[in-house]
């Protein structure tokens, strides 16, 4: 695999510094991000892209989907402006694992200035594994925007001859790898085909590129993320953390963004999780540039459904790699594939906070290999986080 | 207990669906009040003026913590009724809405530096303003190197007095 690391990391210097050299510049259709818990970690999530925000983070994250999922939320960007104004961020979307052949997704995100302004993106993503520990990702995105008529647009010439709205398509393309344990690492490159979406004068968006890499700990519920991302002639570098408390039923989170063009903000996030629902909070608010204004606010609510059986006793790849199951023996390989099947499906249940369900699984791995020290110190893990609970 | 069986799982996931429900009628809700009709004068009604509340289109910003909540500034600046216009502008060369306008009293003659900012919240764009008497200034749709801005949604910052008064306009290409 040496050979594929150092592919991947020459496609992309190749990128960065293309990027560098394309001296485009920044407006609509810009990456405001969707979500309040990736956004709540400051935006950084490339790397991590754990769940239906996959589709418009890094597509390549669908590959790891577990099982279906709905969300649904609304952004208040810079609330409490003098004029009143309302500039809200709306995002909706569905995650669909298909077993062997990854994961698929729609979208739908709109970014409205109350009376004036409409931009809309709608998403078609796609993501499968390449090899077992690398996945790519594309979006197909439809994109619209249209301005409001007003005194003054009436009487504008631009307005008059090109009319008041436009269409055009784009494409975002996104690997995932993971390359050690519980370490991943993403890159997104969006609007590669840089359509025009100006009434008049020709202009294509930006190309962006962003990177990241993430640190998952399944078993102390320990999200780390770290993303650097380039559009516009501006970089921009953002960070975040995630702990999930009480067995996953309370997370927090917190991370800063940070621009080249003066740009600084924190945001701090929380979760709340009743079984396979999540409703989710974000905070955002700048510290440098824009101020006195009460920040921007994320809200979202996320539904998870579907049998997680059917898909992780046939689903293989970005998965944990350091599981302590032996993997020499060619005459045990049938015992040891059973034997991962209900270490990773015990995983899942634990990171569900369905404790009960996650140590009846690490107890057959025990009764195929006793000595199996991840699963009976998760079993004891399991049993402390049950007594918290209660 | 697994919440996906028995009689508590079924309460549990109706109970989980008529929350999400909820929370996608909330999200709708505000999304399309987000969205909804407001006309570029409607946006700008403020009760700052000392006749009460401004009529559609004809409204003044005054210094922060002002606008919305109808008590006097304490500054000697404020945007004058309608100001900045047009909300949407086309820096294009077609010689209608090339600038941005914002027109204002400054009694006390105060400094006033005016940042333009994109809808990140990147600087793209500080104006100084020097008092000339002439009472208004604007924004041409250039960054600081001197190149119209893409089309999008950008917002002003003007600080004066140690005051801030912000918004929003939108450029178009």
């Amino acid at each position: 695999m040496e050979w594929i690391n150092k592919k991947i990391i020459c496609i992309g210097l190749v990128t960065i510094v293309l990027c560098l050299w394309s001296g485009v510049s920044f407006g609509d259709f810009d990456e405001l991000g969707v979500g309040a818990r990736p956004v709540g970690m400051g935006s950084a999530f490339v790397g991590l892209v754990d769940d239906v925000h996959s589709l418009y983070y890094n597509p390549a994250g669908l590959s790891q989907l577990e099982y279906k999922q709905f969300t649904s939320g609304y952004g208040r960007l810079f609330w409490g402006l003098d004029d009143g104004t309302n500039l809200g961020n709306t995002f909706v979307g569905y995650a669909h694992p298909l077993k062997r052949l990854g994961g698929i997704g729609v979208g739908w995100l709109n970014l409205g200035l109350s009376g004036l302004y409409q931009e809309d993106t709608f998403i078609l993503s796609y993501g499968n594994k390449l090899f077992s520990s690398l996945s790519a990702g594309l979006n197909l995105k439809l994109l619209y925007k249209r301005y409001n008529n007003n005194q003054y647009t009436k009487t504008d010439p631009l307005f008059q001859e090109k009319g008041y709205s436009k269409i055009g398509f784009s494409v975002d393309f996104g690997l995932l790898y993971n390359f050690a344990a519980n370490i991943f690492s993403g890159l997104c490159i969006t609007d590669i085909v840089q359509p025009d979406m100006n009434l008049g004068e020709r202009e294509g968006l930006p190309l962006g590129v962003r990177t990241g890499i993430a640190y998952r700990d399944k078993v102390n519920l320990i999200n780390l993320a770290l993303d650097a991302g380039y559009e516009d002639g501006e970089f921009n570098i953002s960070a975040g953390a995630e702990k999930w408390l009480s067995g996953k039923s309370v997370g927090v989170r917190g991370g800063i963004d940070i621009g080249s063009n003066g740009f600084k903000s924190f945001s701090l996030g929380g979760s709340c999780q009743v079984s396979a629902l999540q409703i989710d909070y974000a905070f955002i608010y700048p510290l440098f540039g824009l101020r006195e204004t009460y920040g921007s606010h994320r809200f979202s609510v996320t539904l998870r459904f579907g049998s997680l059986k059917k898909t992780v006793s046939e689903k293989e790849g970005l998965i944990p790699r350091e599981t302590g199951i032996p993997e020499t023996s060619l005459s045990e390989e049938e015992n040891i594939e059973e034997m991962r099947r209900y270490y990773y499906r015990g995983m899942d249940y634990y990171e569900r906070g369905e404790y009960e369900a996650a140590i009846a699984e690490f107890e057959k791995v025990l009764q195929l290999k006793p000595d199996h020290s991840q699963s009976l110190r998760l079993i004891e893990r399991a049993k402390e986080r049950m007594k918290i609970r209660e | 207990m697994n919440y996906r069986t028995g009689k508590l799982g079924k309460v549990n996931r109706r109970f989980q669906f008529f929350l999400l429900l909820l929370g996608i009628i909330v999200v709708f809700n505000v999304a399309l009040l987000s969205a909804g009709g407001e006309g570029e004068g409607e946006m700008l009604a403020f009760n700052t003026s000392e006749e009460g509340l401004a009529p559609p289109g004809e409204s003044s910003l005054a210094g922060r913590g002002v606008g919305n909540w109808g008590y006097s500034s304490p500054s000697g600046f404020k945007l004058n009724d309608g100001y900045p216009r047009p909300r949407v502008f086309t820096p294009n060369g077609d010689g209608s809405n090339e600038e941005v306008s914002f027109e204002y009293e400054n009694i006390n003659e105060s400094s006033i530096v005016c940042c333009i900012y994109d809808v990140k919240g990147s600087v793209v764009r500080q104006l100084d303003i020097v008092e000339s008497g002439e009472d208004r200034f604007t924004w041409d749709g250039e960054d600081e190197q001197g190149n119209i801005v893409p089309s999008g949604i950008y917002i002003y910052q003007i600080e004066v007095e140690g005051q801030t008064i912000n918004g929003t306009i939108v450029l178009a290409k």
